[in-house]
């Protein structure tokens, strides 16, 4: 053990009720670590060349503990609260003590801001967070942050995998795979959302996923059928189609691989030359996609189908079940966007509508408008209260 | 003869309908209706979280969590040494800054006495 005055030759942490509270009390428990691994590897499965990352590690219990599962090469936390980085080295220190632990894993920390590129994240198999206090932009920021470090990682041949804390972050390029209940942060149960990055053929499928979509996708029949539902002569049979493919977040995925699909949805919802039929069934699309990440990023990118979305809010002659969709679609890219380009123009409209009680014949639409404000106030930063009495 | 599994139904009819793709809408009509019925109606309903086999059935996790409280117990001990020396820190500061105030109390009645 290293003498103890080396310890004080470090900064002390600012807070001394640090001292005085049980360390595993406000983080993940070893043994909520230890489960979500034994889920994410079954039987006992292992990939120890990989690394384990918590960003947000506070204390380094969640590191320790994934560095003891003998499942990864690296277990490393970034904390930007130094006082927590400071306790988290004090674990570390003991852990590199203990030889037998050394030889299986290296626990590192680094006291750093895990949405700036510093590399932290790459060869990452499993990013963790406990993402319960983080607010929507940080969250955003976070997501990039994830999806553009872990691109290069594309070519490994296992599975990554990101599991953060109630909340899914915004991760185009990850499918849901699992959502589990485990014990956190000392009141107990939480729910972790298990994203995954498909690399290899494995036993984890998309949560959205039926076993009839897989074996679409299996037998490559899925690429063929989005080309033959996008030109078909009956729009409302092609669309119908792509609405009930584009539950699978997968197959929405694939729709990103056919650039033209989008313009097609675009026409479909024209305010000016679109009937009721293809907008409702173009809207019907467009909700489906949003409700994944992926869909969701594609058409928050796409500036001309947010302007059609954003018509067909603003006319007061179009039909409300109309209206209500695709505010359902705005409040669904609000979870993950800012959309600062429309933001105002949207709060303008939604507020103007919800004022306008005559215009407001439908419980649907009115639900939608609800939604979509108390969306976008959340993500300015007000907190989302969630009330029964209406 | 084997039944077939409604997966293998619908993607014969997924075949069926790519097939067909060259012919008349409406001979088509009818299949592409089958087959969007049969993919709506296969897709999940929302999850519900679950709670994963407990970790105590693992037989690692006695071996890993006697470790890991090992590891943790002599961390807190960490922390208690640090306290406590912050603590002596503060007490011997206090005690500098004692001695400080009292020599400059005598300082100043030694040059009021002489002056």
């Amino acid at each position: 053990m290293q003498p103890a005055v080396q310890f004080y030759k470090k900064p002390l942490p600012s807070g001394l009720t640090i001292f005085n509270c049980n360390l595993e009390r406000r983080t993940t428990p070893a043994a909520s670590i230890l489960t979500l691994l034994n889920v994410l590897y079954p039987n006992g499965s292992s990939n120890a060349s990989g690394s384990f990352v918590d960003i947000g590690s506070g204390q380094g219990i969640p590191c320790l503990a994934a560095a003891l599962s003998g499942r990864f090469s690296i277990a490393k936390g970034i904390e930007c609260q130094p006082k927590w980085y400071e306790s988290a080295v004090l674990l570390k220190e003991v852990y590199d003590e203990n030889q037998d632990a050394k030889d299986a894993c290296t626990l590192e920390f680094h006291c750093d801001d895990a949405t700036k590129p510093a590399g932290h994240l790459e060869g990452s198999s499993c990013v963790f967070l406990n993402s319960v206090t983080f607010d929507a932009k940080f969250c955003q920021q976070l997501g990039h942050r994830i999806e553009s470090d872990l691109a290069r990682e594309k070519t490994a041949g296992d599975d990554i995998f990101v599991v953060s804390l109630s909340r899914r972050l915004p991760l185009p390029s990850f499918d849901l795979v699992d959502i589990l209940r485990l014990n956190a942060n000392g009141e107990g149960m939480y729910t972790f959302y298990v994203n995954r990055k498909a690399n290899t053929q494995s036993t984890f499928y998309a949560i959205t996923d039926s076993e009839i979509m897989r074996a679409l996708r299996d037998n490559d029949l899925v690429g063929s059928l989005v080309a033959i539902a996008r030109g078909h002569a009956d729009e409302r049979l092609g669309l119908s189609l792509l609405a009930a493919l584009a539950g699978s977040e997968p197959v929405v995925r694939q729709y990103m691989c056919c650039p033209v699909l989008l313009e097609r949805l675009e026409t479909s919802i024209d305010s000016k030359l679109a009937t009721l039929t293809q907008k409702a069934l173009g809207s019907m699309v467009l909700r489906a996609m949003s409700d994944h990440p992926v869909g969701r990023s594609a058409i928050a990118k796409s500036d001309s189908l947010l302007d059609e979305l954003l018509a067909g809010i603003s006319t007061d002659e179009e039909h409300p079940a109309l209206r209500a969709n695709f505010l359902d679609i705005f409040s669904q890219l609000l979870y993950d966007s800012p959309l600062d380009r429309i933001s105002v123009e949207l709060n303008e409209t939604t507020e103007r509508l919800q004022e306008d009680n005559a215009a407001l014949v439908s419980d649907n639409l009115r639900e939608a408008l609800a939604e979509t404000i108390a969306m976008r106030r959340w993500w300015d930063g007000h907190k989302l209260e969630i009330s029964n009495s209406r | 003869m084997v039944p077939m599994s409604r997966t293998n139904v619908v993607v014969n009819l997924a075949k069926k309908v790519l097939c067909s793709a060259g012919t008349a809408d409406a001979v088509q009509a009818p299949l592409f209706q089958e087959l969007i019925s049969a993919i709506a109606s296969s897709n999940p309903t929302p999850a519900v979280p679950r709670v994963p086999p407990s970790i105590h059935d693992d037989p690692r996790y006695p071996v890993q969590d006697q470790k890991f409280h090992n590891i943790l117990a002599k961390s807190e001990k960490q922390y208690d040494i640090l306290a406590q020396s912050r603590e002596e820190y503060l007490t011997e500061s206090n005690a500098t800054y004692g001695y400080v105030v009292s020599l400059l109390v005598t300082i100043h009645a030694t040059c009021s006495a002489v002056l």
